[in-house]
């Protein structure tokens, strides 16, 4: 027994160390080639959560909205609920789109904003709708606060 | 000198003294029976023995270079261990426990003792087998083995054949008489009050009133005539 | 796109990497120490001090402390050592005192969470602590690290021990009458599953960790005999059920606690109809 623990545990260190290489998720090859059958974009998407399972999806917008730093300038290409926040402080209107986990109480949501900026509701699609949005992740403040958004968004 | 005495020794739960000032003394290679009505407080007593509940007063005092831990035990069985997934390697291996202090693993010496022990008992070629599909008399044996694995000096044996069917209670009398003949002390509860007196040569009565002595004076005792009759014509 | 295209993407995160190296180790410690506790009857603790710790981290969100296990730790290990103790001889018996300890906790830790919200979404917050549907793909490095070093220490302490907690889970009383001193093993059993269940909740949930200590246990159990092989099997199916568990549910969208547990459920199944049919084997040879 002692020999199958030892065995276990090596195995297990060797897994823990696979993970000290902190690397950006590569999803360019794969998805790249199945994104250019179907949407015909010349432009590369660095981030695809379209083919992702829920459960991944909904981590994966988890990390970007923790980490920002590691996803400025990337394009990413999500599919969600399109959801519209009026702030009153602001008198501004925030759309998102809006992914829930697996169990669907909890939900994560990224903001877009589309290209040239026009006023909502103009271009925007009804709130409760299913919306393929496409963007440059971003992030602005408000205040001190930070937030994080796609800009450039263009609806799919 | 007495392996193991006791002087003036009140024992009980939480305060509750079940018995007063109890005086006895063991020798080695004695073979003392431990006798009374249900509920007396014979097992209190054996647990006050091994250390497992303190006395409300009095003194327990070791003798002959005995120490606290090597006193073994076979205590009555309990549910969990009926079913417990285990082979019988494994469970009288544990008896060397108590004689490794802070070493984590059992070496050589220990499973030369446990081994010994497993053929003492007759259990050669049972190593293997799950301990839960034993039968009863067999799971004792086991038990015994491991007893002894922590101790060859002296035996602490709670009820040792209790739902045993006579034949083979009848073979762990003889075993156990057996480890007495090669010098290990036997302090031994039972209710089965003929046997007793056939392999018991100090008796030591609890209840209402308390006698120690050996067997012939027991058996010419009041209390032991009382106990005696009483016994055989299956009054408790 | 097959299954085989589609993993080589997610374990390109390293999220997906994270999760699946701390659910196995959490899956490995959990199952060892499920042996001990289904065996001394305490199979209930994980649920009980499951509960408690959700009650501290509540706590300890209302508190605004940024690293929570400052609170759940603790409480939870001293939590775990008064359940422990009261097993034999108590006033109040072991189930009962469990019961109200988890109940309270429970009630106590949501009613905080509303009274004195520290987010947004409350019950979102308390839906994912009860059943881990994420969480454990949204640790962070840091967490990551504690997770492989705490379950690291815990294996190595199952492993040094490992005789001494068969001794104290088969015959209590035998070691301490012959002089192993079990309160303190007692004590140390109490720890460290209060430590494996602070962080088994990233995985499966408060709800759900019961499932994580008691069914890779008593699956070993209906097919296996001895200690050693009972303890193996336990690990060894505990680390498949959790590896399963996640690569379903993160190539399927299913919550990742819930479908550990089912993963666990279906082994259990088909270890006790191979019991069963070993079992009547057996007796038709002696007959």
């Amino acid at each position: 027994m002692k020999r199958i623990i030892c065995c276990l545990l090596i195995i297990f260190g060797l897994f823990a160390f696979a993970s000290c290489t902190d690397e950006k998720p590569k999803t360019n090859e794969e998805s790249e080639s199945n994104n250019t059958v179907e949407t015909k974009q010349p432009e590369r998407i660095d981030v695809d959560l379209t083919i992702l399972s829920g459960t991944v999806a909904y981590s994966q917008v988890y990390d970007m909205l923790c980490n920002p730093s590691k996803y400025i300038g990337k394009t990413v290409k999500m599919e969600g609920l399109f959801s519209v926040y009026y702030g009153e402080d602001t008198g501004l209107y925030y759309p998102a789109v809006i992914i829930k986990d697996a169990t669907a109480c909890c939900a994560q949501g990224i903001e877009f904003v589309l290209k040239n900026d026009p006023p909502y509701p103009s271009g925007y699609p009804t709130e409760g709708t299913d919306v393929t949005v496409k963007g440059r992740f971003g992030v602005y403040y408000e205040g001190s606060d930070q937030y994080c958004h796609l800009v450039d968004a263009e609806i799919l | 000198m007495p392996q193991l005495s006791c002087k003036n020794l009140c024992i009980g739960y939480d305060n509750n003294v079940v018995v007063r000032n109890l005086n006895f003394d063991v020798y080695s290679g004695d073979y003392l029976a431990i006798v009374g009505e249900n509920g007396a407080g014979k097992s209190t007593l054996i647990k006050t023995l091994l250390g497992l509940i303190k006395p409300i007063s009095g003194k327990i005092v070791t003798g002959e270079g005995l120490k606290r831990k090597e006193i073994g035990y076979l205590p009555q069985q309990t549910v969990v261990q009926r079913d417990f997934p285990a082979s019988v390697w494994e469970v009288v291996l544990s008896g060397c426990l108590s004689t490794m202090g802070f070493k984590p693993f059992y070496g050589k010496k220990e499973k030369e003792t446990t081994k010994r022990n497993i053929e003492r008992m007759g259990l050669t070629g049972f190593e293997k087998r799950s301990y839960r599909e034993l039968s009863g008399g067999q799971q004792q044996r086991v038990l015994l083995a491991r007893a002894l694995c922590a101790t060859q000096k002296i035996l602490l044996l709670d009820e040792p054949v209790s739902g045993l069917d006579p034949k083979v209670t009848a073979e762990m009398y003889e075993l156990i008489e057996s480890l007495n003949q090669e010098g290990t002390t036997i302090i031994m509860i039972s209710h089965d009050i003929r046997s007793t007196l056939q392999y018991a040569n100090k008796i030591l009565h609890i209840g209402h009133d308390i006698f120690f002595g050996s067997k012939e004076e027991y058996v010419a005792s009041d209390i032991g005539k009382v106990f005696i009759g009483g016994e055989e014509n299956g009054n408790h | 796109m097959g299954i085989i295209e589609k993993l080589q993407i997610y374990f390109a995160f390293p999220f997906v990497r994270y999760a699946l190296i701390v659910g196995v180790l959490i899956a490995l410690c959990s199952s060892l120490l499920g042996v001990t506790l289904v065996l001394k009857r305490f199979s209930f603790i994980g649920d009980g001090l499951s509960h408690v710790a959700f009650g501290a981290m509540s706590v300890a969100a209302i508190a605004g402390l940024t690293n929570e296990m400052l609170i759940v730790m603790p409480v939870t290990i001293v939590c775990a050592v008064l359940l422990l103790k009261s097993g034999q001889n108590t006033k109040i018996k072991g189930d009962a005192s469990v019961a109200m300890i988890s109940v309270s906790a429970l009630a106590i830790g949501y009613m905080l969470m509303n009274l004195f919200p520290s987010s947004s979404n409350v019950s979102s917050d308390v839906c994912a602590t009860l059943f881990g549907s994420t969480s454990i793909l949204t640790l962070s490095e840091a967490e990551v690290w504690l997770s492989v070093a705490l379950s690291i220490v815990v294996v190595f302490i199952f492993i040094l021990f490992y005789n001494k907690i068969f001794a104290v889970t088969f015959d209590e009383n035998f070691a301490t009458a012959t002089g192993t001193r079990a309160n303190v093993y007692n004590l140390i059993i109490a720890i460290v599953i209060a430590v494996v269940i602070v962080l088994a909740m990233n995985l499966v949930g408060s709800l759900l960790i019961s499932a994580l200590i008691i069914f890779p246990a008593l699956s070993a159990m209906r097919v296996f005999k001895t200690f050693k092989s009972v303890t193996v099997c336990s690990a060894v199916l505990s680390v498949v059920c959790a590896v399963l568990g996640m690569l379903v549910s993160v190539l399927s969208g299913t919550p990742v606690g819930p479908t550990i547990v089912v993963a666990d459920m279906v082994f259990f199944f088909l270890f006790w109809t191979i019991g069963l049919f070993s079992r009547s084997g057996r007796r038709s040879i002696r007959k």
